[in-house]
């Protein structure tokens, strides 16, 4: 639809808010510098910003909202020094705690780094001590080739023609020897 | 005047030097002193032209004819030493006195001097002092670091005026000085030095330079919050403004590391941002316009597009504010006049007493609905808390249907079930604020039904809409849409291979998932077909070498048909699974003239009923059915174009 006809028959109705125009106070439109910018961002600073009235308006619209039944009493509002310093104490107390935590948090920290170090250290130990392994390992697989090899030599030997045929003689050499120590 | 003055009993170094270099320019030089001798102050003050051999004879004529009538003092440089160089003569002719540093193409109102120096003597720490302007990127006015037009309806003398009204007698620190107005205490140039001309010679950033000088030694630079001074700019250099401005950037960091960071600190800040709120506030209270406020959500699109171009077509007429939601439950108000920047947030539940006093304080006479998805539930209750008439338009069916767009979680059309099926959904994908579905629908009904107009841009869109909430007062209301050119797509014989051409950002409901099948379903079958989305997907699909699809990436509409003509495309497809409610790249489409494939759901049934090139199929045809039907009627527009000679 072109535009000059959608703008005639959307504003149609329109044409009685012509002169609804009345207040011209600017002051009514100013709000606090935290409505001006969006939400978590660096503008406010928190407690110390805050006026008794700025106060006193966030307590009454809590109430409002969480309590509707309730208003604020002038007593409470009498007591809103002790409340601002109430909050204000809370906050040096919550400081105190971050910055002990801080502290708690370095301490961990270096903690951390010392374990850290010591961790690097054992695995390099544990390097070295693999490589011996490895090298033992491989030195235990020769000597048991190398048993081996000497088990089917010796198998080899027993199983030969002569060793067969030069058995006699061994049992007599065995008989010889033992002849000489019942002699003695 | 500087006979006066020396014929005064007043002492010379009570005396401000208002310098002003002038190289070319005549209409504007005119414009600048013709303002600055209009108005006399009460600060005495010296009118100090340097002609930096000018190449214009008008202009030097001008000056000289000035000179001679006593209105200023004429500085003539025989040959061009640049314009550092010349404000450093000027700043060295009184070496007792204040200056200011005027730009030629400034124009100064009422008092301006006067509210200058009232910020300089407040304070001996204080080395410079800058107004408010149009264009001088940290002091601009409206929008922050933008180069303004002066405001509509706004003249120099009126926002003057405003200024020194809302913010009289207050000024803020700022990182430095902005050069197109700037007061210096001649204490501060006493230990600072003039601007370095070696290293600035042409001009832009010796200011700047010079400012992070007097910081070092403890000097401040106010922005003055209750004056405003024109600047047109970029007068003397003209094209070359932005490589002069990339050289001092570059001279200053050298010497200065720190600059850029203190400097985006200072922005991220913004401090001056509630003196401007101040004056944003005068200004849209004293606007003769009735207040409109249109409620909307921050996610863009075809409902971002109609919010904008309506709030175009009624800023003659009207004054409209815009509401969306912000944060994690909060809301903003924005100024919807283009060039404005105001802006106010609320923080939800807490703040609403305070946004209706804002508004009401607005003066907003009618609110509009556009969206309220993300927002709180308390804005809901905006009509009947302010008792203001309103309208609601529908952009998609979030009234009737907590997923928005009548689709299942597979992303297809629901064929709208009844109430069990609708909250079988639910159970999937809850609705906001957990309600049930007939919850729902009377708690949005109720919002429909209360609305003066509830305005559709369909009549399918209306009739799918009364099958749920019948009393509302339903009105048919196309988008407003400037007449599309026809868009330049010449039919060329095709060479082996049709372009399938698809507009605009794809998500699953409007067909990505069928386009990537219609690709793959070509590539398996060898059909001689290649899809091509002027746009972008919401998520990752295949492209080629792999599948006869690809995206050119996000687009400005106002390119859009440009886009179109530079693709050549055969034909253009809406694989929508949902029924679209409007579709703007439609009308981009419709301006072709070219064969347009569309599902028959939605707007698309009645918006291309009279379109002679319109093939429509049923909503889950599958992807094999839509490549026999392209492949179709690309092969019959083939033989087409052989018979009429255009033939291979």
């Amino acid at each position: 639809m072109a535009p000059e006809d959608y703008l005639r028959q959307y504003a149609e109705p329109l044409q009685a808010l012509a002169g609804t125009v009345s207040s011209r106070n600017w002051q009514a439109l100013a709000l606090e510098p935290d409505y001006y910018y969006p939400p978590g961002s660096v503008w406010g600073s928190g407690l110390d910003a805050l006026n008794r009235t700025d106060l006193l308006e966030m307590l009454q619209q809590i109430l409002d909202i969480e309590y509707p039944q309730q208003r604020l009493p002038e007593s409470v509002a009498r007591e809103f020094p002790n409340v601002l310093q109430g909050l204000k104490d809370e906050r040096a107390w919550r400081q105190t705690e971050m910055e002990r935590l801080g502290e708690v948090l370095a301490q961990r920290q270096s903690d951390n780094e010392r374990l850290a170090a010591e961790l690097i250290e054992h695995q390099s130990e544990l390097r070295r001590l693999a490589v011996e392994l490895e090298h033992c390992q491989g030195e235990s697989a020769v000597l048991v080739n190398e048993a081996s090899t000497l088990r089917a030599n010796l198998a080899e030997l027993r199983g030969s023609t002569s060793w067969r045929l030069t058995k006699p003689l061994r049992w007599f050499g065995r008989m010889a020897k033992t002849a000489q120590v019942l002699d003695v | 005047m500087a006979a006066d003055i020396e014929a005064s009993a007043i002492s010379p170094s009570s005396v401000v030097d208002v310098i002003i270099p002038v190289y070319r320019g005549l209409a504007e030089t005119q414009r600048c002193l013709e303002s600055v001798l209009a108005f006399p102050q009460r600060t005495a003050c010296e009118i100090v032209v340097v002609n930096d051999c000018s190449p214009e004879p008008k202009l030097s004529a001008w000056l000289r004819e000035l000179a001679e009538a006593r209105a200023i003092t004429l500085l003539e440089n025989p040959v061009n030493t640049g314009f550092v160089n010349a404000v450093n003569r000027g700043m060295t002719q009184h070496p007792d006195r204040d200056v200011v540093l005027l730009n030629s193409d400034t124009e100064v109102h009422g008092d301006w001097l006067d509210r200058l120096h009232h910020h300089a003597e407040s304070d001996s720490s204080i080395g410079t002092v800058t107004p408010f302007s149009n264009n001088a990127t940290i002091c601009s006015y409206p929008r922050f670091n933008q180069d303004n037009p002066l405001p509509k309806d706004w003249p120099l003398a009126a926002l003057d005026r405003v200024f020194a009204e809302v913010n009289a007698g207050l000024a803020i620190e700022m990182p430095t000085a902005v050069g197109f107005c700037m007061y210096i205490r001649r204490d501060c140039l006493k230990k600072v030095g003039y601007f370095d001309a070696l290293m600035f010679k042409r001009g832009y950033g010796e200011e700047n330079e010079f400012c992070l000088r007097a910081t070092e030694v403890g000097f401040k630079h106010l922005l003055c919050a209750d004056a405003f001074v024109y600047h047109q700019g970029r007068v003397s250099f003209g094209a070359e403004t932005s490589a002069l401005c990339a050289e001092a950037e570059r001279s200053i960091l050298e010497r200065y590391p720190h600059y850029l960071g203190m400097i985006g600190e200072y922005c991220t800040r913004d401090p001056a941002r509630v003196l401007r709120r101040r004056v944003d506030g005068f200004r849209l209270v004293h606007s003769p316009r009735p207040r409109l406020m249109f409620i909307t959500h921050t996610w863009g699109g075809g409902t971002e597009k109609h919010v904008q171009d309506l709030a175009r077509i009624l800023e003659p007429d009207f004054e409209v504010l815009i509401l969306r939601p912000t944060g994690l439950d909060g809301v903003s108000i924005e100024w919807g006049r283009s060039g404005e920047e105001f802006i106010a947030y609320f923080a939800l539940p807490y703040a609403y007493q305070k946004l209706l006093d804002f508004i009401q304080s607005l003066g907003v006479a009618r609110l509009h609905f556009h969206h309220i998805i993300g927002m709180n539930r308390q804005i809901l209750q905006l009509p009947q808390d302010l008792s203001l008439p309103y309208d609601f338009t529908l952009h998609d069916y979030y009234p009737i249907c907590p997923q928005y767009t009548l689709t299942l979680q597979d992303d297809r059309y629901c064929n709208e079930p009844d109430v069990a099926g609708c909250n079988a959904c639910l159970a999937e994908r809850p609705a906001l604020w957990g309600l049930d579905i007939v919850t729902w629908r009377e708690s949005l009904g109720g919002l429909l039904t209360g609305a003066d107009r509830v305005i559709v841009a369909s009549q399918d869109m209306e009739t799918r809409m009364r099958r749920y909430i019948p009393d509302a007062r339903y009105v048919r209301l196309s988008h407003p849409e400037p007449p599309v050119l026809a868009v330049p797509a010449p039919r060329v014989p095709p060479c082996g291979e049709f372009k399938i051409l698809i507009l605009g950002r794809l998500t699953p409901v409007k067909g990505l998932h069928r386009l990537e099948a219609c690709a793959i379903d070509a590539q398996v079958r060898g059909l001689p077909l290649f899809f091509r989305v002027i746009g972008h997907a919401d998520r990752d699909v295949r492209q080629e070498p792999e599948i006869p699809l690809s995206f050119s990436g996000p687009y400005d509409d106002a390119e859009l048909p440009q886009l179109i003509g530079r693709e050549r495309p055969d034909l253009i497809f809406f694989p929508a699974l949902w029924p679209e409610t409007y579709s703007y790249t439609l009308s981009y489409a419709l301006a072709t003239r070219l064969p347009i494939v569309a599902p028959r759901l939605g707007a698309f049934s009645e918006r291309l009923a009279d379109y002679p090139h319109a093939c429509l199929l049923d909503w889950d045809t599958p992807a094999t059915e839509y490549n026999d039907l392209f492949v179709n009627l690309l092969e019959r527009a083939s033989h087409s174009l052989a018979e009429a000679g255009y033939g291979a």
